[in-house]
C-alpha cells in the first residue's frame, strides 16, 4: 500500500517535469520581428522619385 | 534601386556639430546619446581634419552579424534599422560596431544598459510611419515623408551628404577633380601662409 502511494507520488512530481519537445529552430541574421511598414513605401516608385527630387533640391553641389 | 549612404567631405567640415545638434533636436535622442558625432585629426594643428560619423549603414553590417536576438533589418534601399523591443541591450553590436554608432541610454540605476540607439537614416523602425510610438522610440521618420536625413540637409558647407551612393561619389568625384587634387585649397594658405 506504502509503495503504491510513494509510486503514485513520484508519477505526480515527475508529471510537472514534462516541456514541450518541438524544437524551435534558430535561423540565424534572420529579423525576428515585426514588418516595418516602411518597406513597402519604400519600393514604390513614387517614393523614390520624391527621394531623388528632394536630394536634388537641397543637396546637390554649391 | 537607391542604395542610401552617408558621405562626410573632410575638406569641407569645419567642425560646427550642425548635423550633432540637427539630429538630437529633430530626434529627441535620450540623454547621453549622440547618434551623430564629430571627430577631429590633429586637432588645433595646420591641416586637421575632421569628418562627421554616424552608422553609416552598412552593406554588410556587422551588428546584424552579432546580435544574438537578430534584431536588425535592412531596407531595400539599404538602410540598416533595429527593434528596440526585441533588443535586450548586450551591447555585442556596440564592440562590434567600427564606428561607434550604437549607444546605450544611461537612465537606469547601476549601469544597466537600455535598448540600444543609433542612426536611423531619419527612417524610423518597425512601427507604424510617424506614430506617436515610433517617434518616442526611434525619432522621427523622415524618409516616410520623403525628406532625407536632417544632419546632412542641414549641412552648412555641404561637407556631409546624404542619398543615394551613386550620386554621392558623382558628386565626390567631381568635388576631387575641381581641387585638383590638393589636399587643402580654400582655407588654411589663405589664414596662415606659410613662413608667417
Amino acid at each position: 500500500m506504502r509503495k503504491t502511494f510513494f509510486g503514485a507520488l513520484c508519477l505526480l512530481l515527475l508529471a510537472g517535469c514534462y516541456g514541450p519537445v518541438e524544437i524551435a529552430f534558430h535561423e540565424p541574421a534572420h529579423y525576428k520581428g515585426t514588418t516595418d511598414p516602411l518597406l513597402a513605401k519604400g519600393r514604390s516608385p513614387e517614393q523614390q522619385e520624391l527621394l531623388l527630387e528632394r536630394f536634388k533640391k537641397g543637396q546637390t553641389d554649391r | 534601386m537607391a542604395r542610401m549612404k552617408f558621405l562626410c567631405d573632410t575638406e569641407r567640415c569645419i567642425e560646427c556639430n550642425g548635423c550633432v545638434t540637427a539630429c538630437n533636436n529633430e530626434h529627441n535622442v535620450p540623454w547621453g546619446v549622440n547618434r551623430r558625432h564629430v571627430v577631429t585629426l590633429g586637432d588645433g594643428r595646420r591641416g586637421e581634419k575632421s569628418v562627421s560619423v554616424a552608422c553609416m549603414h552598412c552593406t554588410d553590417a556587422p551588428c546584424a552579424a552579432v546580435c544574438p536576438v537578430d534584431c536588425f533589418y535592412t531596407t531595400d534601399d539599404g538602410i540598416v534599422l533595429h527593434d528596440k523591443d526585441l533588443c535586450i541591450g548586450c551591447g555585442y553590436c556596440f564592440y562590434a560596431c567600427p564606428f561607434g554608432a550604437p549607444q546605450y541610454p544611461e537612465q537606469e540605476a547601476f549601469g544597466v544598459r537600455g535598448k540600444m540607439d543609433k542612426c536611423t537614416f531619419c527612417a524610423g523602425g518597425p512601427l507604424p510611419d510617424n506614430s506617436k510610438e515610433e517617434f518616442l522610440k526611434y525619432g522621427r521618420n523622415r524618409i516616410a515623408e520623403g525628406k532625407l536625413p536632417l544632419c546632412a540637409e542641414m549641412c552648412a558647407t555641404k561637407a556631409l551628404l546624404a542619398g543615394d551612393g551613386t550620386i554621392l561619389s558623382e558628386i565626390y568625384r567631381k568635388r576631387v577633380m575641381k581641387r585638383g587634387g590638393r589636399p587643402d585649397p580654400l582655407g588654411w594658405q589663405t589664414a596662415y601662409p606659410a613662413g608667417k
